[in-house]
């Protein structure tokens, strides 16, 4: 499991728009808007990081985005997924 | 309540995430942990890739990198990394084409050897090639992505013990012009302001930068800037509409080469509409015209070449077009910002045209205070730090002295410990005459350091048949085209393995910390370099280099009272980067140069001084319009530029390793206007044959992908390392008559459908 930390940088008109879509994107938790423009954040989580990659790329190509950053990335490992 | 790792995790990433943002204290989700109670030790260090030198946290465990965040204390990105700065973990696990061993061409082949054998075959070839041809004949070819210290070291090598000025590096492709640019304007390199200029200016003009791909937190913060300040506007000029446009409110699509006429016409309408500062240029500005002195007057007479009415003809755009930009940047109440990179630097008048966006801001007396700043982005993460500052060039020497001048080479020598006489007081070949030099037997034994020729230079065919006929030394992490063409191949820690510093684009030096031990038998290039120097018989100078810390120190001092001020090794181990000058007088560094109360070298009631230059005045020069070395022409009539993308560096050595990466964006590309695409019958991923004067290639053709080329020009990506397609087959390298920097971002080409 690959757990990252996006920020998504976003034309101010677009983001209850761009959320509403970000809602339902698979893997995607946490979501955030930070201020009135923006920028929004999120967490993702992937089975892999190739599935990572493909998510920031659909992601960068939703209309109304203009970057996606990741702010964080760490492999979690099945045998460590716990801390209890 | 209880928690899965998971849970902590996703946790911290949110936290990160919202930190970067610029919101530091998540309600929804638990507060962030300390990474050591996951077990993971956390190491400040600086993104291996580009020139914004964004701070990565790099956590490890069990001797092994298995996390990489963005360093949400250091002010450059405040958390935030792109894509490729993301994925640096993926480059620390790369087996694949790691070489873990030294290797020494036998019988035709490269096999594996001992380090000892390694090192006595390299400085066998060097010590019989000056015995038997002189100094002269041996050369060093380093990088902007080398550590501080290994340019130090190999700098004083070659200039300092060997006698040879031959010793390029890397930069000379991306940033000589830039450098060419600072010295001839201001007399010293590297940028008056710095990236906080960001957050303060009202008027951005990009150009010749795709700034969203190539330098991308600064796009971000760009970006998050005009999303903040609805009455922030963005100019982007390119003939290429890429994606820097999705923000951009004007958009001025000019024709390729035509640049320094549209730079003259905004001078010309800011004059003619009394918007420049005559106070601050009678005060602070010269005005030149080659190596003339000439008055305002005449360089105002020099722009009635370039009324908007002149020259929208020549640019593609209309005389409005050209005013309104004019008048937006020179409204007097609106701070400006200019930035550019390769569009600019890669030109045969690429020093001309950074000498134009200084012309710019000058005349208005947008200079040196915040937001009013001309800034230059660097291409790679230390070619500042690296090259310039620690003067790694075959003209230069550190902190900004000059291998011709007698006082300069005695003050290094100094430093060095060496004799002075020993040094050739003539400059050494730049990097085309280098390989050039290499081909045709004037260079016997180059050795490359963390680069990679043999993909990126440009008219490639000349520089791969020069590499195969000297003798090449070739030390790196990864296998490459470089790699296969080498006698000798070191291997070389990567990034991590090994300390050091990089400087960045805006003067900030940082400190890397080692995280991980190199894997298999690499070393790091600082103790290559010593190894070498030693077995060539210059141990005496090299043996009290016994840390990173020793050779800082005594770097340093080489900038002390010149203007390249830097703080101790000790410090810059706790700070996230200063800018320098660092002094006593400014011990947290200096944020804009040559104006008070910013830059310690200049007094209070001076207010603005350029110091680089005997008389504290900058340099207007009147630089006239020039097209490119290679026009287009009926045989060859489509304009070629290269370029790269968000998701890969450069020759793809590092991010080809990456397979993430490389399933997003594995596939490299020539992107075509819909117009042309129509003329040749193109359709998205047909196969397509460019040919230049120098070469021809088969690639895939784009066709309304993330960027498009204006009509009558093509942009190949320089990344694809098939040596079926390398992109530089088909460059010209033409140099700049100033700076030697090659003109990668025009040649003439002719295309078929393959």
């Amino acid at each position: 499991m690959v757990v990252s930390g996006l920020v998504l940088q976003i034309e101010g008109a677009a983001i209850e728009r761009v959320c509403s879509e970000l809602a339902v994107v698979p893997g995607v938790s946490g979501l955030q808007v930070v201020g009135p423009t923006g920028p929004i954040v999120c967490v993702l989580e992937t089975e892999t990081t190739e599935g990572s990659t493909s998510v920031v790329g659909h992601l960068r190509e939703m209309e109304g985005v203009y970057s996606v950053m990741p702010a964080y990335i760490h492999e979690v490992t099945e045998e460590d997924d716990s801390c209890n | 309540m209880q928690l899965t790792r998971r849970d902590l995790i996703k946790a911290s990433a949110l936290a990160a995430a919202l930190t970067a943002a610029g919101c530091g204290s998540p309600k929804p989700v638990e507060p962030k942990k300390n990474p050591e109670v996951e077990g993971a030790t956390w190491h400040k260090s600086v993104c291996r890739y580009c020139g914004v030198g964004c701070g990565v946290m790099i956590g490890t465990k069990d001797g092994k990198v298995v996390a990489v965040k963005g360093d949400g204390e250091n002010p450059v990105n405040k958390g935030l990394l792109c894509v490729k700065g993301y994925y640096l973990n993926r480059i620390m696990e790369a087996e694949e084409g790691r070489i873990l061993k030294p290797l020494v061409r036998k019988d035709g082949k490269l096999v594996e050897t001992t380090w000892d054998e390694a090192l006595d075959v390299a400085a066998n070839a060097f010590k019989n090639a000056i015995t038997e041809f002189g100094p002269g004949s041996v050369g060093f070819y380093g990088s902007g992505q080398t550590q501080v210290e290994e340019s130090y070291l190999a700098n004083k090598l070659f200039k300092g013990c060997i006698g040879s000025n031959h010793i390029e590096g890397n930069p000379r492709t991306c940033m000589a012009s830039a450098v060419a640019g600072f010295f001839t304007t201001f007399g010293k390199d590297e940028p008056t302001g710095n990236l906080d200029d960001i957050e303060h200016a009202d008027v951005f003009l990009i150009i010749g930068s795709n700034t969203a791909e190539a330098h991308p937190i600064v796009y971000s913060r760009v970006t998050t800037h005009k999303a903040n300040n609805k009455d922030v506007k963005v100019i982007l000029a390119d003939p290429r509409r890429h994606r820097v446009n999705d923000i951009a409110d004007i958009y001025l699509p000019f024709k390729p080469g035509t640049d320094m006429a549209l730079m003259n016409s905004f001078c010309q309408v800011i004059i003619a509409e009394n918007l420049h500062n005559p106070e601050f240029i009678q005060k602070h500005c010269n005005f030149m015209k080659g190596t003339d002195k000439i008055t305002f007057e005449q360089f105002v007479e020099f722009l009635q070449d370039y009324t908007p009415e002149k020259v929208a003809p020549l640019t593609g755009l209309t005389a409005e077009q050209i005013r309104e930009v004019a008048l937006l940047m020179g409204a007097k109440d609106k701070k400006l910002m200019t930035m550019w990179t390769m569009g600019f630097n890669q030109r045969t008048i690429g020093t001309w045209l950074n000498n134009s966006a200084y012309n710019l801001h000058l005349l208005m007396g947008k200079i040196c205070s915040p937001g009013n700043s001309p800034f230059s982005l660097t291409g790679q993460p230390s070619a500042c730090g690296s090259v310039r500052e620690a003067g790694a060039l075959s003209h230069l020497l550190p902190a900004g002295r000059m291998v011709a001048n007698e006082a300069h080479r005695k003050q290094v020598a100094a430093i060095w410990g060496v004799d002075p006489a020993k040094m050739n007081p003539n400059n050494g070949y730049h990097t085309v005459e280098l390989f050039k030099a290499a081909g045709d037997g004037r260079i016997k034994v180059l050795m490359t350091m963390c680069t990679n020729p043999g993909h990126s230079l440009p008219n490639l065919h000349s520089v791969r048949a020069s590499c195969e006929k000297t003798f090449l030394i070739v030390s790196e992490c990864f296998h490459n085209r470089t790699t296969e063409l080498a006698d000798v191949v070191f291997p070389a820690a990567l990034w991590c393995e090994k300390e050091g510093f990089y400087g960045n684009t805006e003067r900030r030096t940082q400190h890397m910390a080692k995280a991980v031990e190199p894997k298999g038998e690499s070393k790091a290039d600082v103790w290559i370099l010593i190894e070498l120097a030693k077995r060539m018989g210059y141990g005496q100078h090299f043996s009290h280099y016994t840390s990173n810390k020793a050779i800082w120190e005594e770097y340093r001092k080489m900038g002390f009272g010149v203007g390249y001020d830097l703080a101790s090794y000790d410090t810059y181990v706790q700070e996230r980067g200063l800018r320098w000058p660092v002094t006593d007088a400014a011990p947290k560094g200096t944020d804009i140069r040559y104006a008070a109360p910013y830059d310690p070298y200049v007094k209070p009631e001076e207010g603005f001084k350029f110091y680089g230059k005997p008389d504290g005045k900058a340099v207007i020069y009147a630089r006239p319009h020039q097209g490119p070395q290679e026009p287009v022409d009926a045989e060859y009539p489509l304009v070629l530029s290269t370029g790269r993308i968000l998701e890969h560096w450069h020759t793809i050595t590092m991010t080809k390793r990456v397979p993430e990466i490389m399933k997003g964006a594995g596939e490299f590309y020539c992107e075509f206007s819909p117009e042309d695409a129509q003329a040749l019958n193109l359709a998205n991923g047909d196969n397509v044959r460019l040919t230049s004067r120098r070469g021809s290639i088969v690639v895939k053709a784009r066709v309304g992908g993330r960027a498009v080329p204006q009509k009558g020009m093509v942009m190949l990506l320089m990344h694809d390392d098939n040596v079926e397609r390398l992109a530089n087959f088909l460059t010209n390298d033409a140099v700049d008559a100033t700076s030697k920097q090659p003109e990668y971002k025009i040649c003439a080409v002719k295309a078929e459908k393959a």
